[in-house]
């Protein structure tokens, strides 16, 4: 009985019982829609978490200083430049980017436009140095995130002091968070990156609200911001590294003592590469700040964790489904008794009849799984919809909570015919057992 | 074509084992129109079940068209009939839902080397003109009279172009002219070379057998007339309502 054959002759046992025909289907599309639905939302949300709240690139390790060390003793501890050219050299480092903490402290008193609207405040401000390349991507076509050097930013300073700043890049997570909190409580004008970039705004050096000044004398600058980025500094700004150090020295009891690293980033050749790096970091004496890897990953598992709680609700629906199917699959072997024992006398064999049960519970699942796997689409577009039009923003609100991986649709599908399949095995067994004399006769082993 | 000896068949019931074929003995020759005269319950129908190989459960020996019955798998037993053999019940067995040409078409379902659906159908329309319904293909069964149903039955039995045809009391439920059409055509297609086995309880339908046989006690007597055995049958028939 070629697979054609078998086909048309379950589309004849379907037109024969539309009904129960959309009725196994619908359960199966209800399992699946549910399957769908919920693992497409935890991806959708687990991408978020990756991708926006604790963006990670999997190939970066964050080399720090270790917190207690014996110093040159056992050759690590110290971020200097031997130390980050030793790190960089280790095998599978493509490249390597340096941070240097701001250590001066520094406020910013604004007082004027700030979009359209009048403000006026104060704040202690947080930096950090990069070198450029770490944040190249982010900077905004005709800006420049280079130190020019302090002769050449006093030289520029001098022929045109309004104009003169200093680059620096502000965090993509702090605008989503200043839109979607605190710029609504404050009446605040919402602002893109597009906005932001050239937005300039003071910094005095050498001043703080909460710590104390230091040694250094205050020295106001402007700030530019350059460009908006997934690696810049959550709660403060980020500059040029040459120019946090440059600042760090004038703060310097020894303004000769050697430049010295908060954390130095190696980029491995890949993923694998990345893992394996970790532990020669550890070897040489530094440690491997985890902190927003494992955060991230903690996140990201605890929404697919729920995800799959939910998704387990699918599965009882599909059994559910399965037993309904086989319910129905029984019933319509008792009523087809005689049948299948005309369809034995002309030539079935028994694993022709089990086919032809399995079929048309088959069919229901090839059915179910389309119908609902389109009953995902349309519910995750619902949501979406709902969501955008009637809750209110918050921090990284997608525009989609759902992400569908292409494997995704395949495995609803495939559960759908396994739940159609293994719901129908035994009545099409049953019904490949019935003595041909006795079903006949109307009658059942 | 048949040959059937020492046959035994037993059924177990509430009052126990009882013998319905005992020692039968049988042979059929190619081509032949054979009719089983019997009363109801004497093992008609069961002998009619071991030659098509719908029960290969029983005692002696069955040999069909060269093939022994006895002990063949699942597999086989239904090539064997798929291609030997065409039955026709006196209930029709029709599939209510499916038309008279998806009825008739029924078998090709199952042919290992069947053609396509086209070649399927153009098969089941050519038995149906052959059997006088041209014209009522894609009527359903319960639009159709007795004997039409009966005659979309034997299309369906005819589809595989069978050796041997097993009738069982094909005209029990037709009235005595359709009964009599019916028969008429079993004549006709003894006589395109068929054979045919039928088994009745109607002396006037066995009367267009080549040749009449008895069963009576489980056992297969030989007739000298079929007119003289109808008679009787029928007799016993009409003294047991």
């Amino acid at each position: 009985m070629t697979f054609r054959r078998l086909l048309s002759v379950a589309l004849i046992n379907v037109r024969r019982d539309r009904r129960g025909f959309l009725l196994s289907s619908l359960g199966v599309s209800i399992g699946v829609a549910a399957f769908v639905y919920f693992m497409g939302l935890g991806e959708g949300v687990a991408r978020v978490v990756r991708e926006e709240i604790f963006p990670v690139d999997t190939r970066h390790v964050k080399v720090v200083p270790q917190r207690l060390s014996l110093g040159s003793f056992l050759g690590g501890g110290v971020l200097d430049d031997e130390a980050v050219e030793r790190l960089a050299s280790l095998e599978g480092v493509a490249r390597r980017y340096r941070k240097v903490e701001l250590e001066v402290p520094g406020i910013s008193q604004y007082d004027g436009d700030f979009f359209g609207r009048r403000v006026r405040m104060g704040v202690d401000i947080m930096g950090v140095g990069v070198d450029p390349d770490f944040v190249r991507e982010d900077i905004a076509d005709g800006y420049s995130f280079e130190d020019p050097g302090e002769d050449e930013w006093i030289a520029r300073r001098q022929a045109s002091p309004p104009d003169t700043t200093v680059p620096v890049v502000v965090s993509r997570r702090l605008l989503e968070i200043y839109n979607t909190t605190f710029a609504p409580a404050r009446r605040l004008p919402r602002i893109d990156d597009a906005q932001l970039i050239g937005f300039k705004f003071p910094l005095t050096l050498g001043a703080s609200y909460v710590a104390r000044p230091g040694r250094m004398s205050r020295r106001t600058v402007m700030l530019e911001v350059v460009g908006v980025s997934d690696r810049s500094l959550l709660l403060g700004v980020t500059l040029p590294i040459e120019t946090v150090q440059r600042w760090n020295a004038m703060a310097k009891e020894d303004p000769g003592e050697p430049d010295r690293y908060s954390a130095v980033v190696l980029v491995a050749e890949g993923q694998e590469r990345a893992s394996r790096l970790i532990p020669e970091v550890r070897a040489a004496g530094f440690e491997v700040d985890e902190t927003e890897a494992r955060l991230a990953e903690e996140a990201g598992s605890a929404v697919r964790m729920t995800a799959v709680v939910l998704s387990t609700l699918s599965f009882v629906i599909l059994g559910l489904a399965a037993v309904s199917i086989g319910r129905a699959a029984y019933a319509h072997v008792a009523a087809r008794t005689r049948e299948v024992g005309v369809m034995r006398a002309v030539g079935a064999r028994r694993v022709h009849v089990a086919s032809i049960v399995l079929s048309e519970s088959v069919l229901a699942g090839f059915v179910g799984g389309i119908a609902g796997l389109l009953l995902a689409l349309v519910g995750a577009w619902t949501t979406d919809l709902l969501v955008a039009s009637f809750v209110a923003d918050f921090p990284f609100k997608p525009e989609s909570f759902f992400v569908f991986p292409s494997w995704l649709p395949f495995a609803g599908f495939a559960a759908a015919l396994l739940a159609a399949g293994v719901g129908a095995l035994l009545p099409a067994v049953a019904a490949a057992r019935l003595d041909p004399v006795k079903a006949l006769a109307g009658g059942t082993r | 074509m048949i040959e059937a000896s020492g046959v035994h068949k037993s059924f177990t019931d509430g009052s126990g084992m009882q013998r319905v074929l005992d020692g039968l003995e049988l042979e059929v020759a190619k081509g032949e129109f054979v009719a089983i005269l019997g009363e109801s319950g004497s093992g008609k129908s069961t002998l009619l079940h071991l030659i098509g190989g719908l029960d290969s459960d029983f005692e002696g020996r069955i040999v069909v068209d060269g093939r022994s019955l006895r002990g063949l798998g699942d597999a086989s037993l239904s090539r064997f009939r798929a291609e030997t053999i065409g039955f026709v019940f006196q209930d029709f067995h029709l599939v209510p839902e499916l038309s008279a040409l998806e009825n008739v078409a029924l078998p090709g379902w199952f042919e290992t080397a069947g053609g396509d659906a086209a070649s399927l159908r153009a098969r089941a329309v050519e038995i149906l003109d052959m059997v006088g319904l041209e014209g009522k293909e894609h009527r359903r069964p319960d639009h159709l009279s007795g004997g039409e149903r009966q005659r979309v039955a034997i299309a369906r039995a005819l589809f595989s172009k069978p050796k041997i045809l097993l009738c069982d009391e094909p005209t029990g439920n037709l009235d005595a002219k359709t009964g009599r059409e019916i028969i008429a055509l079993f004549q006709r297609l003894g006589s395109g070379g068929i054979t045919l086995l039928m088994v009745t309880h109607e002396a006037r339908v066995a009367e267009a057998a080549s040749r009449v046989l008895r069963l009576s006690r489980g056992k297969l007597h030989a007739s000298g007339s079929a007119e003289g055995e109808a008679s009787k049958v029928l007799l016993t028939d009409e003294a047991s309502r």
